[in-house]
């Protein structure tokens, strides 16, 4: 079996927001999870990697942060997908399937 | 949109870092701790599950470090450590570094020297709120130059009937008499309405302004208000306000303080003492009184007047209302005000008139001057980007390999940059200093020959540190980019290798050698307009009106300031010139009203009786008394010197004219015995002062002011006719000149020890405190200044090209050597080749030179911008500091041995 690779670049922010647009809103330990979860065996996640990935977002407006209380009542940051999010979320994975099926298309003509 | 929102966010957590940083342990921490329980579930030792939380997560560190490289502005950062870098790599080479600040500081500090004029001229902020006010002006649209000031009945009504001004001021200035010592010196006094301080919107620093009691014409209250610098000069002293003052020959007692560097309506003009109007009559001294009326008259116009607008009112709209109320006034009284319109204007920062002032001669001023020392620092710039260039070929090894590991092209250029930023910000702390410095000499050495008080404060502003940072910047990025981008572009394989310098250039001629043809010809530039300055100043210290100035000595008195009225007061001017003509040693003694090349000059329209005046411009007016002529010595070259029953009586029409005036008015007639008349002003009635006078002498022209190339018409009349307040004593003496100073000076005090002298010198030093004389000297100073300076750079220019040239070449000249060169011929070949460098920057200069020299002609003082010994001179001086510093580093050319040459490789 080979090594799981690393989240190539750019992807990241797509599952979190794919995370929060279908899970609602989630603190930083249930995204990195869920992704985790999702990605077991393919790809290898540091889950610290979670935290600028979020701050990016939320720097471009496209999710917004608040603290909270959590399922075992403690303090926790939550995040939550911004409308402007939903609608960055659907125009890159719409990018994501073409730029898929090329290089798939791409990679069946060779073989 | 959404980088924008980006930095935004990014800026605003630039301040909140700790909070957030918190806020990110807290969360971290949240997250461990999940995991941790996560793993105990699963069945771990607490310790096992720990490790494993820690291993899922992936170093805590780097992901706060990433964290906060996102959250905070990364450029910044780069920057801070840039900037800690290049101080490092500063305090490395510490000669190079100091030298570069030291050029730096000389460049940047000529300039900011330069701008502290240009902001006190232009840009200071005014007093209170004195940049609100307009000057308020009154004409008759029908004669040309018909602009008079107004009179104080007319300033109250106009203030009086508020539709158009919120606030309106009035005020005069006038000349008392303090005294000090031996001597009466004169202080430069204001008088102003009640409301002068208040209106301007100044506080005062201690005590009161005035009140309208103190105003009311007759009252007559001595009170004034003193200046701030005079309140320093006690120390600050609580019971400053409540003293008394002798002004002439009265108490005042000190009622207010004005603040600081309070200069009125202006930027500068900065009386030492305020007056109210109530104490006009008994303290204004003729010379300023207008048709010798009092306040209450309303033909005595005598006061400036601004005001401040009612507020949404446009200077249009202020126009319309007041020729509504010119008409008022002219209905109610029409003797004073026929034909006359208000109008408003804004006012001069820098005069004080009664028509209508720009400030462009200022403007001017500062466009020519700005350019020039902005010329000095071109050349320090392209000074330090050859020093630079040189420095970067040392490093280029560093760089290469700082290129070969992955460094962007882009990220070294903002090392490099930042690096020059760091110098140029040091070089402008060292120039901020040095233009505060320079710019307080010249300052001091303004403050002495100024008819009026200054306020002309050199400390630096906002507006000059702002200055200054601006020229530091634009400097790095003027020195800084183009060797940045050079050297950056380096052969990474060959400079690896440590070839680079082996290398034998393929271009003898480079970057570098350009940058310092081009140091020459500015420095040439420069060079050639200081010296055409200097050469200026030198003549015009040694210039004269027309007479010797050898063994004149000159007292002038103002029996005025001692309270003598007219008659008494001629008295005493003859019983001065009587007492002094006996003594031993003098040749002659006269006096006049005014002194050629002094502050003050009076003129007047003449014609031949019953005509209009013909020519040129107004004749200078002055009043002598015999042996004037004889005293300065101009010979009567026809018909005589006034009598001494013409001096008593002033019914005895009278007048001596010079040649210019003579041909000018009568081309083809014998002057002598002609009649003139000097016509009415306007509309006023004929008074004495315009009856028939007849010409009975014919004396040389002379100059009045330095400027004028050529003497221009004067009018002489017997100093009885009309009475002039200060009369100047001209003595010809035989002898020291110092001794008999001193005679004069026991002569007066022992006639009258009550007697106000204002000025008791040699004619000589009367010339050296002139203020025009200061303006052109002080002219000559600053651009000989820039010259030289310019001079020094270029020549620390040649030396790094040739140093630089020599050290590259030292393989080369060691293998010449070898083969039988000599160090003569080593010598010869490179000065030749730094030869040619000088002389194509001074082929390139030269032309430069000479339209700059034509461009500055007017501002000369009689030098002809083709002025030979200084077009030949220039270059001269260039040459020799460039073959000096070609020299230096050629005779270390000359001392290559080729076995060391050869092992360097």
């Amino acid at each position: 079996m080979t090594p799981p690779s690393d989240v190539p670049y750019g992807t990241l922010d797509l599952l979190v927001l794919k995370t929060l647009r279908t899970l609602g809103p989630l603190h930083g330990y249930g995204v990195a999870r869920r992704i985790e979860q999702m990605a077991r065996g393919i790809l290898s996640l540091n889950q610290g990697t979670i935290y600028p990935a979020l701050l990016r977002l939320e720097q471009q407006g496209l999710i917004t942060s608040s603290w909270g209380t959590s399922d075992n009542n403690r303090r926790a940051k939550f995040y939550a997908i911004t409308r402007a999010g939903e609608k960055h979320l659907s125009t890159e994975s719409r990018q994501w399937a073409r730029m898929t099926s090329l290089v798939n298309r791409l990679l069946e003509e060779d073989a | 949109m959404r980088p924008v929102r980006t930095l935004l966010s990014r800026l605003s957590t630039l301040f909140a870092a700790r909070r957030l940083d918190e806020e990110l342990d807290e969360e971290i921490r949240e997250h461990l701790d999940l995991l941790v329980e996560e793993h105990q579930r699963r069945g771990l030792t607490p310790a096992d599950a720990r490790a494993a939380a820690l291993r899922d997560f992936g170093g805590v560190a780097r992901t706060k470090e990433t964290y906060r490289d996102q959250r905070g502005l990364a450029f910044l950062d780069t920057f801070a450590r840039d900037v800690r870098y290049a101080i490092r790599m500063a305090k490395r080479a510490p000669g190079f570094s100091a030298v570069v600040i030291l050029v730096l500081a000389l460049g940047i500090g000529a300039n900011s020297a330069m701008f502290t004029f240009v902001n006190a001229l232009l840009f200071r902020p005014l007093s209170g709120r004195a940049s609100e006010f307009l000057g308020l002006y009154s004409h008759d649209p029908s004669i040309p130059n018909s602009y008079r000031n107004h009179s104080y009945p007319n300033f109250a009504d106009i203030r009086a009937r508020n539709d158009v001004f919120e606030e309106l001021i009035a005020y005069t200035f006038t000349i008392t008499g303090r005294p000090a010592g031996d001597v009466m010196q004169r202080s430069f006094v204001e008088v102003v309405s009640s409301n002068f301080f208040s209106a301007l919107g100044v506080g005062m620093a201690a005590g009161r302004g005035f009140t309208p009691e103190e105003e009311r014409p007759g009252a007559d209250i001595p009170v004034v208000i003193a200046s701030y610098a005079a309140w320093q000069q006690a120390g600050f002293d609580p019971s400053f306000v409540g003293r008394t003052l002798r002004i002439s020959v009265r108490d005042f007692t000190i009622v207010g303080v004005a603040p600081r560097n309070f200069a009125g309506t202006t930027a500068l003009v900065a009386p030492e003492l305020w007056l109210p109007f109530g104490v006009y009559e008994s303290v204004v001294n003729d010379i300023f009184k207008n048709n010798g009326g009092g306040l209450a008259d309303r033909s005595n116009r005598a006061f400036s007047v601004a005001g401040r607008l009612k507020p949404g009112l446009t200077i249009d709209q202020a126009n319309a209302r007041l020729a509504v109320l010119s008409a008022d006034l002219e209905r109610a009284f029409p003797a004073e005000n026929r034909g006359r319109v208000l109008t408003v204007h804004p006012l001069s920062r820098v005069n004080i008139s009664s028509s209508p002032q720009t400030d462009t001669g200022p403007a001017v001023l500062s466009a020519v001057l700005m350019p020039l020392s902005g010329a000095v620092l071109f050349i320090a710039c392209l000074n330090i980007a050859n020093m630079l260039l040189a420095r970067g070929t040392a490093r280029k090894k560093e760089l290469a390999i700082r290129v070969a590991l992955g460094g962007g092209r882009s990220r070294i250029v903002r090392q490099l940059l930042t690096e020059s930023l760091v110098l140029a910000l040091a070089g402008a702390a060292g120039g901020l200093l040095l233009g505060w410095w320079t710019s307080a000499l010249l300052l001091a050495s303004l403050v002495p020959v100024m008819p009026t008080p200054v306020v002309l404060d050199a400390r630096p502003d906002l507006n000059i540190v702002l200055a200054t940072t601006a020229f530091a910047i634009l400097g790095a990025l003027a020195f800084g980019l183009a060797p940045a981008l050079k050297i950056t572009r380096p052969d990474l394989v060959d400079d690896l290798k440590d070839l680079g310098a082996g290398r034998s250039p393929s271009r003898r001629f480079g970057t570098r050698a350009w940058l310092v043809v081009l140091q020459i010809a500015v420095s040439l530039m420069l060079m050639t307009a200081g010296g055409l300055f200097v050469r200026g100043a030198l003549r015009a210290n040694v210039a004269n009106p027309g007479y010797g100035y050898d063994g004149l000595l000159l007292a002038s008195i103002d029996p005025g300031l001692g309270g003598y009225d007219g008659v008494q007061a001629r008295a005493r001017l003859r019983a001065a010139l009587d007492r002094i003509r006996i003594m031993p040693g003098v040749i002659a003694a006269g006096a006049n009203s005014q002194v050629p090349f002094g502050d003050f000059h009076e003129s007047t329209w003449v014609a031949r009786l019953g005509q209009k005046p013909v020519g040129g411009r107004e004749p200078t007016f002055t009043t002598v008394t015999t042996d004037y002529f004889k005293a300065v010595g101009l010979p009567i070259l026809r018909g005589r010197d006034f009598a001494a029953e013409e001096l008593l009586d002033s019914t005895r029409r009278v007048a001596i004219i010079d040649e210019p005036l003579a041909s000018r008015m009568f081309p083809r007639e014998d002057p002598l015995g002609q009649q003139l008349w000097i016509p009415p002003r306007g509309d006023e009635a004929p008074t004495a002062e315009n009856d028939p006078m007849t010409i009975v002498g014919i004396v040389p022209g002379i100059r009045d002011d330095l400027t004028e190339r050529q003497p221009i018409a004067h009018l002489y009349v017997p100093a009885a006719t009309p009475y002039r307040g200060t009369m100047h004593i001209h003595v010809r003496v035989a002898g020291n000149e110092s001794e008999m100073l001193a005679a004069v000076r026991r002569e007066l005090r022992a006639m009258d020890s009550r007697l106000p002298v204002v000025e008791l010198r040699t004619m000589q030093e009367f010339h050296d405190r002139g203020l025009l004389l200061w303006v052109i000297r002080a002219a000559g100073r600053t651009l000989m200044g820039l010259g030289a300076l310019a001079l020094l750079l270029a020549a620390i220019g040649v030396y790094g090209v040739k140093s630089y040239v020599v050290a590259q070449r030292t393989r080369e000249i060691g293998i010449r050597v070898a083969l039988g060169a000599s160090p003569r011929e080593i010598a010869w070949m490179l000065l030749c080749d730094g030869a040619k460098m000088t002389l194509v920057g001074l082929a390139i200069g030269f032309p430069l030179a000479v339209a700059l020299g034509r461009f500055l002609s007017v501002a000369i003082f009689e030098v002809s911008p083709y002025d030979p010994v200084v077009l030949a001179l220039a270059p001269l001086v260039l040459i020799a500091a460039a073959a000096l510093a070609t020299y230096l580093p050629a005779r270390r050319g000359m001392r290559v041995s080729p076995l060391e040459a050869l092992r360097v490789e």
